[in-house]
């Protein structure tokens, strides 16, 4: 059963494009990972989902009801993960979250205290005093304390340190265990590699791609840069025609098991070799490259 | 009623700074009665040489000093109305602004809470702090009336001055919340609040001036809670409170409307 629905979803801002036609599909119990640069649509898909804002045409379904109509209903089971945390700067965090727990019916104090030992979340302290680091905690805490089945994210290891990262990865996995549909936005690619059944790529307000993930390792590719002085004889080995030449080095987009590559470096003098995931920015531009062929 | 706790108790000491300044004030004003009214007779001639425009905005002309209720209430029309209706407005504007300014509002909206609900909790706070506000400012006010007062005063008149006063506030701060609600950006609101407040002011002194501005008056309440006519006249006219009744009746009906409906921009 699809958790998320969207259907030619659209939403101008006056004249300003917000996005266009988005068509999505989430299903339960996957981490799905929205992927796009900044101002693609990202969160303007997020806010529409949640009911902050209404869209211009289209529709959004949560558990088979309208975001539009009804909201309330919706978020009584989902959690959301800002991608800028602003809470009211004046209060304690524990006041902030007893607050938050106050909007549910069922609160299981246990697991949010749990939750907050697990991100070392100092209670007494003042959010305003907080670290954009640990205001991310505190939203994270604050969408998870009421168990949700479903969990949106907007870039949620944005500020946090790896060592944060790592455990809410962890609790992602652990959540996904146990039912949880998450879905989370980003615009690092390792991140949603690492993590995602499903990928969805937004660019301009239009959605360019969408997917399993498996399908996104077929895709990958990566990008080598080799220093040597018989270029010709590489070119000649490796039989790829798209080479960038600078100097003592060339470079190459190379698809394929790295192990014959390696092999076939090693007939060849190699001085010094890098070998590098595509970033996000070149993963778009292969996408669009592919389009318009 | 969790975001009605919530911001009772955020805005509780706000309520206290208010309600001690306007105690205060009164203090203060009552303190010099007693020399004041030692020389009613003088005051009497000194209003008499003052321009009458003057005295006709302010609603002096032919007031008797040795009332204290008379007193209070002119000291009130500056102090109770004005500094009063810009508290009630201050406080409306940032009810819903604040939370849209500090983008707290992505927080508040992405919990299971229908926006009409949301609404209706930040209007039961105002209302709240108003008519704690004034009730204690009022109950203030009877006291010092009855430490200084030299002669009996009508009570009916004075808790009509209230009233007065408290509809004024509520219907001060319903407009300002409906146009925050209105607007699409809140980086002016208290600016815009507070002058929202001055104007109707002056629109209701002008409409003083002389008969042929008058009809301006029924275009701002500040004419309609005059409490110089109200103390000198002893009523509220039955018409004015129908008008509260329809405009008030308005303007939160507008507020759930359009909020339900608005795109909260953060």
């Amino acid at each position: 059963m699809p958790v998320i629905e969207i259907e030619n979803l659209t939403k101008y801002y006056g004249r300003h494009r917000g996005i266009v036609d988005v068509n999505l599909c989430v299903d339960e119990g996957e981490i799905f990972g929205f992927i796009g640069p900044n101002g693609a649509g990202k969160t303007t898909t997020i806010r529409i989902l949640l009911g902050l804002i209404f869209p211009t045409s289209g529709t959004a379904k949560i558990f088979g009801k309208d975001c539009v109509k009804e909201g309330y209903q919706i978020r009584k089971d989902v959690g959301y993960i800002p991608g800028e945390v602003s809470y009211y700067s004046d209060v304690s965090v524990s006041e902030l979250l007893d607050y938050s727990a106050s909007f549910y019916d069922h609160v299981d104090k246990n697991y949010a205290k749990e939750l907050c030992e697990i991100f070392e979340l100092d209670l007494k302290k003042k959010f305003r005093e907080l670290s954009m680091g640990n205001k991310k905690k505190v939203a994270i805490v604050q969408a998870l304390l009421h168990k949700p089945r479903l969990l949106i994210c907007d870039e949620p290891t944005n500020g946090l340190d790896p060592i944060m990262q790592t455990r809410l990865f962890n609790i992602f996995k652990e959540l996904k265990q146990k039912g949880t549909t998450i879905f989370f936005s980003s615009h690092v690619l390792s991140e949603v590699q690492r993590l995602c059944d499903s990928f969805a790529m937004i660019k301009e307000g239009k959605i360019v791609k969408t997917g399993k993930l498996d399908q996104l390792g077929q895709m990958n590719y990566k990008i080598v840069t080799v220093q040597s002085k018989q270029k010709e004889e590489l070119k000649e080995l490796l039989k790829i025609g798209d080479f960038k030449e600078d100097n003592s080095t060339v470079t190459f987009r190379y698809t394929g098991r790295t192990d014959t590559l390696l092999k076939n470096l090693s007939q060849v003098h190699v001085e010094n070799i890098w070998i590098e995931d595509p970033s996000l920015e070149e993963f778009f531009m292969s996408l669009y490259e592919e389009g318009e062929r | 009623m969790n975001v009605y706790r919530w911001e009772m108790k955020r805005n509780f000491r706000t309520l206290i700074v208010w309600t001690v300044i306007l105690i205060l004030i009164q203090l203060m004003y009552v303190a010099i009665y007693p020399s004041m009214a030692k020389d009613t007779e003088l005051l009497s001639r000194m209003m008499k040489v003052m321009p009458k425009t003057f005295l006709r905005i302010f609603g002096l002309e032919d007031f008797d000093f040795s009332n204290i209720l008379n007193y209070l209430a002119t000291i009130s029309t500056i102090y109770v109305t004005l500094v009063g209706s810009i508290f009630a407005a201050l406080l409306a504007s940032k009810m819903l602004a604040k939370e849209e300014n500090e983008k707290t509002a992505e927080f508040l909206l992405s919990k299971p809470i229908k926006r009409t609900n949301v609404v209706r909790q930040k209007l039961l706070t105002v209302s709240s702090i108003l008519v704690i506000f004034d009730t204690s400012v009022c109950l203030f006010s009877l006291l010092l009336l009855e430490l200084y007062k030299r002669s009996a005063f009508d009570y009916t008149r004075f808790w009509l001055f209230w009233l007065s006063q408290i509809i004024l506030h509520l219907t001060i701060a319903n407009l300002i919340f409906a146009i925050t609600v209105f607007m699409k950006r809140q980086d002016s609101t208290i600016s815009l609040a507070i002058g929202t407040v001055f104007v109707l002011y002056i629109l209701a002194m002008v409409s003083k001036l002389t008969e042929k501005v008058k009809v301006l008056g029924y275009f701002t309440p500040f004419y309609y809670s005059d409490g110089v006519r109200i103390i000198k006249y002893g009523r509220l006219e039955p018409v004015f409170l129908v008008t509260y009744l329809l405009i008030n009746t308005a303007l939160i009906f507008a507020s759930f409307l359009f909020y339900s409906k608005k795109d909260v921009y953060l």
